[in-house]
């Protein structure tokens, strides 16, 4: 799983997202706005295509994630939802977009991402000294 | 080039909906994986935070199977007070067996291996940049971020704030926009739908909260 084919792939995926990302215009916060304020509607549409689309396949190839599982509904769902939105209105920026913004040579990106580095870690230890529930999904 | 763009126009809808839905069957097709990429801000944050840890879950990764129950029945002979040949023959007598068969441990992501994903978005996005002819080191996040946060020193708490607020969220949530949005709402899993629903109610509210507090 872990050699260097697994990791020739995930930097090939890695180099799509990133191209299709900036293309997209998914890592420009004018454009990021405009979505959220319903003034131009061409990113949330791309966002809805890309969900289509992706039904689709896992529907085509549905005997591949037969033992994928059900994600699981915990109580960090709701809550961790909107801490994220309020996050990526305020920053323009999502985990996979502050990458894009960096790669585009938007350097105050880097304060982002440290940040968001900074909230992972500490939702960590706030997770493990005062919640018990397991989220099944990244691994906390 | 198969579609005419205007110079510098950012992609139609449905050729970007296309793109990014490749990229998430490709980790199916290619990986069978889940496409996420918040797991591996979790993932070299763990890392960071403690690299005996990595280092330990490779080895248990690449352990023989027989090595593994050999070492089970050892801790199981220790802590019982019985000995190693006596629960064996006990599980030889017994049908099925006290033993289940281990089922297959699903391995997980290597720190490297979304480092490399990492530094490839990274990349991608370079190419798309200078391809374009747009690369340039830009110091401020551009003219619609400015006019909401203005240039000086407090531009830069949105994006301190925020940033925790993502990497918070996200992790809290258990995914983001693409393995919660696109990889858990395209299978119709209900807490996708939900936190998905929550993170764009969320930022639509929030924007039309600053455009109307700046005035716009």
């Amino acid at each position: 799983m872990n050699g260097k084919g697994t990791h020739l792939k995930f930097a090939g995926l890695g180099i799509l997202l990133g191209y299709s990302l900036s293309r997209i215009g998914f890592a420009d916060y004018g454009e990021v706005h405009r979505m959220f304020t319903f003034a131009d509607t061409r990113l949330f549409f791309t966002f809805c295509a890309a969900v289509v689309a992706s039904a689709l396949g896992f529907f085509v190839f549905r005997r591949m994630t037969e033992g994928w599982g059900k994600k699981r509904f915990h109580p960090g769902i709701i809550p961790g939802g909107a801490i994220f939105g309020l996050g990526w209105a305020l920053s323009g920026a999502c985990p996979a977009i502050v990458l894009v913004q960096l790669g585009e040579g938007k350097i105050l990106a880097l304060t982002t991402l440290l940040a968001i580095m900074l909230g992972n870690w500490l939702y960590g230890r706030i997770h493990r000294r005062f919640f018990r529930w397991e989220t099944g999904s990244c691994g906390i | 080039m198969l579609i005419a763009l205007a110079d510098g126009a950012f992609w139609p809808w449905w050729l970007g909906g296309l793109a990014l839905a490749s990229v998430a069957i490709g980790f199916l097709l290619l990986l069978r994986r889940q496409f996420g990429v918040s797991s591996g801000y979790t993932r070299l944050v763990s890392v960071l935070e403690n690299p005996e840890e990595e280092k330990a879950s490779k080895a248990f990764a690449s352990m023989d199977m027989g090595d593994l129950e050999a070492l089970l029945l050892a801790a199981t002979a220790e802590a019982s007070g019985r000995s190693v040949d006596e629960l064996q023959a006990q599980d030889d007598a017994s049908d099925p067996g006290m033993f289940v068969e281990a089922p297959r441990v699903v391995e997980r992501v290597s720190a490297s291996a979304y480092a490399m994903l990492f530094g490839g978005i990274l990349i991608g996005a370079a190419i798309a940049a200078v391809t374009h002819g747009e690369f340039a080191i830009h110091t401020g996040m551009g003219a619609d971020y400015e006019a909401l946060f203005g240039d000086g020193w407090v531009s830069y708490l949105p994006l301190i704030i925020g940033g925790i607020c993502v990497g918070a969220g996200t992790r809290m949530g258990g995914g983001c926009t693409s393995g919660h949005g696109l990889s858990g709402c395209s299978r119709f899993q209900v807490p996708s739908l939900v936190n998905t629903t929550l993170f764009f109610g969320t930022g639509v509210v929030v924007s039309l909260l600053l455009d109307w507090m700046v005035g716009a």
